[in-house]
């Protein structure tokens, strides 16, 4: 079974169609990248799969392993496993980050019906993913992404992920903000995770993210359709020639 | 019969109250500055906001001339703070030995009923008649004087150190019928002098009560003073809080009021920075839901040159809930290079909410620095996102952000001791909001 089959998607934001008409396929442990122009609607594909409030699909379905992805809230959605790693994450202040990678992962465990970790086992989890981050306890204990750089909060992200330990994660445009040391490390971490069961979507203007994280699969978005699938050499392609086939196509 | 509220049974509390002479006199001014004031009304530029006309409708009488109330659960309510010095209990006005506990203090502190040192120890009290006598035109205060009885007076000598804190518990609760009473608060931080002093201000029982509290603090030369009011009242209870404090050189007086409960309060505090260095942190948050309306009226007086105040308020508003803010800073003629700010910021999370904020500056010197802010606003609706999209259910990630939003109010109290329990207030509260918001959403 496929592990997310989005059909002919069409989505709106303040009544203004974006989507228009999105069909793919993803299977689990390939990572797709989609790329395209500036407006084409990347971003809001990834909104979509996410629940984010203001973003109303107006046809087409999207099945994530066997139910109505739809359906569901936001907070159900990444309880069954959609990630979201955002371009800007938020700056909680007053909420330390391992409070709020309590509550999270509590979340989840609730959802699936396990038991809340305790303070030991929780804390044995978060060293043992942190160090592989490089990510030091000082930050740990540091309100959630406030005074983060770019590269600190994307790494931040990246940790997220990993004590979430997703079936589907989507990297909305990671590499925005990153200077190419930054880059590096989040590439590696997410690279870690990959397994044959997580797929991803990964969102680029950029060719130069897919340097370091591989995909299987290349989409060119333009004007709110997939118009052109290829294999990770698409995104070469792209990078030489830019996207003007594509808007020219969508003018 | 009176047609002002409150005072149709002075006659018969004045028979039963006893104390000498002066306090006699005393109470008969209260009454007659108040019957001359009047209650104060919404054309009061002071009441804008605030109107105290529902409680006309009330029969409150004199607590004292009620049977006391009886309730199982107050010594439970009057319990201890974690880390306090001692505590001293009052129910509806009154001390009760019985739910205090005051052994061990340190040296150099005293903490004593009023109505104890009227009866035992006039002389001393009679040194501080000119802090028993509110201001003329305070007709709440003075209502409090007319009906003059107990409270507690603290007073910390001078260069006496006291780390934990003197915790004031304030007990107002009725039977069927509805009561009110007058406490008096004196705090006296003598010369250099380091002290913290939490007043807890609770609720218990299911009839109305009325609390007219009067509080006077001096803050003496280089002394510190961390006056911290937690209220916590129940929809029977309304409070009105008149404090006035007199900062001296180089004192600090530090104040932080945390309300989280009652149906109607008024935070009324008045700084006097009357001479050089003086200092005041005048600072709260709030958390108003149902119909509930809190009103913090602040007014700071720098009246001579080099004195700095901050005033920072945060409130969190839900339901029908009101809150208000008015700020006065007053900066007299020869007031030169005065520092004062202030701050209020609202969170609504109901479209019914309201908050009404109303900076009031008056500069007379010309060498200052003196600002104001206001906000009143959503939740982000993008950080709101962020925690669903981590898991979190809208309710717990409102939590989450609500405490936020408090945060940074909450770590300017000074004494970690009072911040970790107002911290733990916070959360229980929205434990209590997420709890009652399931269960509404439970019942069909």
């Amino acid at each position: 079974m496929a592990l997310i089959e989005i059909r002919n998607l069409h989505a709106s934001v303040d009544g203004k169609e974006i989507l228009k008409g999105i069909d793919l396929v993803i299977e689990p442990g390939q990572a797709h990248a989609i790329m395209g122009p500036n407006g084409a609607g990347k971003s809001t594909l990834s909104n979509v799969i996410a629940g984010r409030p203001g973003y109303e699909v107006t046809q087409g379905s999207v099945t994530y392993l066997g139910k109505d992805l739809l359906a569901l809230e936001p907070e159900a959605r990444a309880c069954e496993g959609i990630f979201l790693a955002f371009q800007y994450p938020v700056e909680i202040p007053g909420v330390a980050t391992t409070t709020f990678l309590k509550t999270a992962l509590n979340a989840h465990r609730k959802y699936r019906g396990e038991g809340e970790l305790d303070a030991m086992q929780f804390l044995k989890l978060v060293r043992e993913k942190t160090r592989a981050l490089g990510i030091g306890d000082d930050k740990l204990r540091r309100p959630l992404n406030v005074g983060f750089s770019g590269g600190e909060k994307k790494r931040n992200e990246v940790l997220q992920m990993s004590m979430l330990e997703p079936r589907l994660a989507l990297l909305d445009e990671t590499d925005s903000g990153l200077d190419i040391d930054a880059l590096k490390v989040v590439a590696e971490g997410v690279n870690a995770l990959r397994s044959p069961e997580r797929s991803f979507l990964i969102i680029t203007h950029y060719q130069r993210l897919l340097d370091y994280i591989v995909p299987d699969f290349v989409h060119v978005l333009a004007d709110g359709r997939i118009a052109r699938s290829g294999g990770k050499e698409l995104a070469l392609e792209l990078e030489s020639r830019g996207y003007a086939e594509f808007t020219g196509a969508a003018a | 019969m009176d047609t002002l509220p409150f005072i149709d049974r002075h006659a018969e509390a004045l028979a039963r109250l006893g104390g000498p002479g002066w306090i006699a006199d005393l109470r008969r001014t209260g009454l007659e500055r108040y019957r001359a004031l009047g209650l104060p009304t919404q054309r009061d530029e002071a009441w804008k906001y605030t109107s105290l006309s529902a409680l006309k409708k009330i029969a409150f009488a004199p607590a004292f001339l009620a049977a006391a109330p009886s309730f199982d659960g107050l010594p439970a309510l009057g319990g201890s703070m974690a880390g306090e010095a001692c505590r001293f209990v009052m129910v509806n006005g009154r001390f009760a030995p019985a739910l205090s506990s005051l052994g061990d203090l340190p040296p150099g502190i005293g903490v004593s009923s009023l109505a104890a040192m009227m009866r035992d120890e006039p002389d001393a009290l009679e040194a501080l008649v000119a802090r028993l006598y509110p201001a003329e035109g305070q007709p709440l205060a003075n209502l409090n004087a007319a009906y003059l009885d107990d409270g507690v007076v603290i007073r910390i000598a001078a260069g006496a150190s006291l780390g934990k804190p003197v915790h004031v518990v304030s007990l107002c609760g009725a039977g069927l019928a509805p009561l009110m009473c007058h406490p008096r608060l004196l705090i006296v931080a003598e010369a250099g002098s380091t002290a913290a002093v939490v007043e807890s201000r609770l609720g218990f029982g299911g009839g109305s009560t009325l609390c007219n509290v009067v509080t006077d603090v001096v803050v003496e030369d280089e002394a510190t003073l961390g006056h911290y009011v937690l209220q916590k009242g129940s929809d029977d209870n309304r409070l009105l809080s008149s404090t006035r404090v007199d900062v001296r050189a180089g004192g600090l007086y530090e104040s932080f009021a945390l309300h989280v409960g009652g149906v109607l309060a008024r935070n009324e505090v008045q700084v006097l920075l009357g001479a050089e260095r003086a200092e005041c942190r005048v600072n709260g948050a709030y958390a108003v839901s149902g119909s509930q309306h809190l009103d913090n009226t602040i007014r700071i007086d720098h009246a001579v040159p080099r004195t700095t105040s901050r005033q920072t308020f945060k409130g969190v508003l839900d339901d029908r809930g009101r809150g208000v803010f008015q700020g006065g800073i007053l900066v007299r003629r020869n007031a030169q290079q005065t520092d004062g700010q202030q701050m209020h910021k609202a969170l609504l999370l109901s479209r019914g909410a309201e908050v009404d904020c109303k900076p009031e500056l008056e500069i007379y010197a010309d060498d200052v620095k003196c600002g104001h802010g206001a906000t009143a606003g959503e939740l982000d609706e993008d950080a709101m996102f962020f925690l669903r999209a981590r898991g979190l259910d809208p309710e717990t990630a409102r939590g989450l952000l609500i405490e936020a939003f408090l945060d940074d109010v909450i770590e300017q109290i000074g004494n970690l001791t009072v911040r970790e329990v107002f911290k733990g207030v916070v959360a229980e509260w929205l434990t209590r909001r997420k709890v009652a918001i399931k269960e509404t959403r439970g019942t069909p």
